[in-house]
């Protein structure tokens, strides 16, 4: 499944409530093996950050993680070289 | 100091250094000021609430007799510490408690000088104070090292290592095992006034075997599943042999909030104590609040609360917890097959597993703070042909790893981990985050990973795991609620490897494990409203084969 979406897609953005070393490194992993980096694919992968994050709500901590719906959304936004929305408009 | 002040005498004391300015026996005033400071900060923050109760006149006493910060006062687990926290020169910030941007629910370094080591995982303080007293000798410093350490941490085989390693030593640190499993003490004035004398100059022995007296007073032992290694530990404490074996001094038990047995105890054994020593001190955990001591739990977590009723402000909820899809699931499970069996490591609410232990009280396996032993256990029942759920958190499955690599990972064993509180977690902070478990799961060869993206999922992986015989098999899922949607009736398994398509897109594939599929989905939403973006989104969940 994931070569299929590798296949139809010029970007992939793993996504997932862990630190780096989980989800997305085993993906990462995969499609190095598979060779799919080397013909072009943009690949991002969406873990907590390297730093131990204090108390706070949990939807606080997820955006100090950059992991909120936002930082999603600016990160598809980075990815496909679009600095901003009014940027592209304009 | 305000106008008509509830606590006038804690007012007062800005340091423990100012504690230490007081006459002794201004010292009971102060006790009651701070038992009334913390219910009320608590009333206001939630949090912790029981346990500090049990030990406001134990830290009262210990900032009183011991030199803090140079004496390393180290508190067990740390959830205690809001008293401590309260005389440590965090009063005024003592209603931020476990908020964002506040202190901290349990000691931290980086918070203050008067933490000298960091909790929240329990067991840990022995070898802490240990590492603090070689440390002190080494460098020719005269420091003490006190641990304060309950009697459910004394679960843990950490404490007896900790505890076995101080006694061949040598070490002059202080073990003060807090006790509050037992409601009963000995009789105040015949104790108080023999140590008394005592602590005017008897030697030492006499006043442990004079504490030693006191075992006559104390009730049977009670019989309860989970609490054996309590209760064992109870029999041999009466006569202290165990940790005298370790190479500790036992001296106990006394009255943990009858200042004048603590004050001329700890008076005597840091004049006097030249090894290990031990010092068994009964409390009720939270004394002083009746609501609290008449809890259940004794209150030990508990949201914010109104201080005169004791009644706590519950959040309304919209969808079922994750904890609770998971405990029913596997309660439906385990009426169809009579071997599914399930153990939690002293967490039955928090995992659920109440509800289990309810119904199949035979088939439920409550092994204590005791990770290491609770998994290799599962192991031993998986071999031995039962299908075990391995329920633990996924920041006190760190506990056990070496026992998930070595003894279910590489025999292969089909033990089922049931990791709840996944992810970030609120209020405890970064020590009971769920970070780690997927990237030290995944890697390990022959071990299926899952993550539930919803509470439907949940309920499915439970299955999927419950059929999964092939080998070790984990699902993760967060705290908290679920987002509400429908239920499959029953669930169906998954199939292990392959993804789900939520939404169609162009460009961007996204390609979510787990629950923050919710918020790529509010992403792709916001993406494709802004009308003339190319970008497309493609959501997919998936169970990764480790």
């Amino acid at each position: 499944m994931i070569l299929d979406l590798v296949e139809n897609h010029e970007a992939l953005i793993t996504l997932e409530e862990g630190s780096v070393g989980g989800f997305g490194s085993h993906v990462a992993q995969f499609l190095a093996e598979s060779g799919v980096f080397d013909r072009g694919l943009k690949f991002r992968s969406m873990v907590l950050p390297d730093t131990f994050i204090d108390q706070a709500s949990p939807r606080d901590m997820y955006a100090a993680a950059a992991l909120n719906a936002e930082d999603i959304e600016a990160k598809v936004l980075d990815v496909l070289g679009v600095a901003s929305i009014g940027a592209a408009r304009a | 100091m305000a106008e008509n002040s509830t606590t006038p005498l804690l007012d007062t004391i800005d340091s423990p250094a100012a504690l230490r300015g007081l006459q002794p026996d201004q010292l009971r005033q102060l006790a009651d000021e701070l038992r009334e400071e913390t219910i009320s900060a608590v009333s206001v923050t939630g949090g912790h609430l029981g346990a500090g109760l049990g030990v406001v006149e134990l830290t009262a006493v210990l900032h009183y007799v011991f030199n803090t910060p140079d004496d390393k006062l180290i508190f067990d687990v740390g959830h205690q510490c809001y008293p401590h926290k309260i005389l440590t020169e965090r009063r005024d910030r003592i209603r931020t408690l476990r908020a964002g941007g506040g202190l901290s629910g349990f000691t931290k370094r980086a918070e203050s000088k008067y933490d000298p080591f960091g909790a929240a995982h329990s067991s840990t303080s022995i070898s802490a104070g240990l590492g603090f007293d070689v440390a002190a000798r080494m460098q020719g410093q005269n420091h003490r090292s006190i641990a304060v350490i309950g009697d459910g941490s004394m679960s843990a085989g950490m404490a007896y290592e900790a505890m076995n390693n101080a006694g061949s030593m040598k070490s002059r640190m202080v073990v003060i095992l807090n006790d509050n499993e037992m409601s009963i003490a000995p009789p105040v004035g015949a104790m108080s006034s023999y140590l008394s004398r005592l602590y005017a100059g008897q030697p030492f022995q006499e006043l442990k075997a004079a504490a030693k007296g006191a075992v006559s007073l104390l009730p049977p032992p009670f019989q309860e599943g989970a609490r054996r290694a309590r209760e064992v530990l109870k029999g041999m404490t009466v006569g202290g042999t165990m940790f005298e074996q370790l190479g500790f001094s036992y001296l106990g038990p006394i009255d943990g909030h009858d200042l004048d047995q603590l004050l001329p105890v700890l008076r005597t054994v840091k004049e006097r104590a030249t090894g290990p020593i031990l010092i068994h001190v009964i409390t009720k955990k939270g004394k002083g609040y009746a609501p609290a001591e008449k809890a259940d739990d004794r209150g030990h977590g508990v949201a914010k609360f109104d201080v005169v009723t004791g009644k706590q402000k519950k959040a309304a909820s919209n969808a079922p917890s994750y904890t609770r899809v998971f405990a029913e699931t596997l309660l439906d499970l385990a009426a169809k097959d009579d071997k599914v069996v399930a153990v939690t490591a002293a967490m039955p609410s928090g995992t659920g597993l109440d509800l289990f232990a309810e119904r199949y009280p035979s088939r439920c396996f409550d092994v204590g703070i005791a990770e290491q032993h609770g998994v290799t256990f599962c192991a031993g029942m998986a071999a031995g042909g039962m299908k075990p759920f391995c329920a633990i958190y996924s920041t006190f499955l760190q506990r056990g790893y070496d026992q998930v690599v070595h003894d279910v990972a590489i025999q292969r064993l089909p033990v089922r981990f049931a990791i709840d509180r996944a992810g970030l977690v609120g209020a405890d902070g970064a020590t009971h985050a769920g970070a780690f478990d997927t990237a030290f799961l995944a890697n390990l060869p022959g071990f299926v990973v899952m993550a539930a993206a919803d509470e439907a999922e949940l309920a499915r992986m439970v299955v999927t795991a419950a059929e999964h015989n092939e080998g070790p098999i984990a699902f993760r899922f967060p705290r908290g609620e679920g987002v509400g949607c429908e239920m499959p009736q029953p669930p169906e398994p998954l199939e292990i490897g392959k993804g789900r398509i939520v939404r169609e897109g162009k460009r961007v594939a996204i390609l979510s494990f787990g629950t923050r599929l919710s918020e790529a989905e509010a992403a792709a939403e916001a993406l494709g409203a802004r009308g003339d973006q190319p970008n497309g989104r493609r959501c997919a969940v998936c169970q990764a084969a480790g």
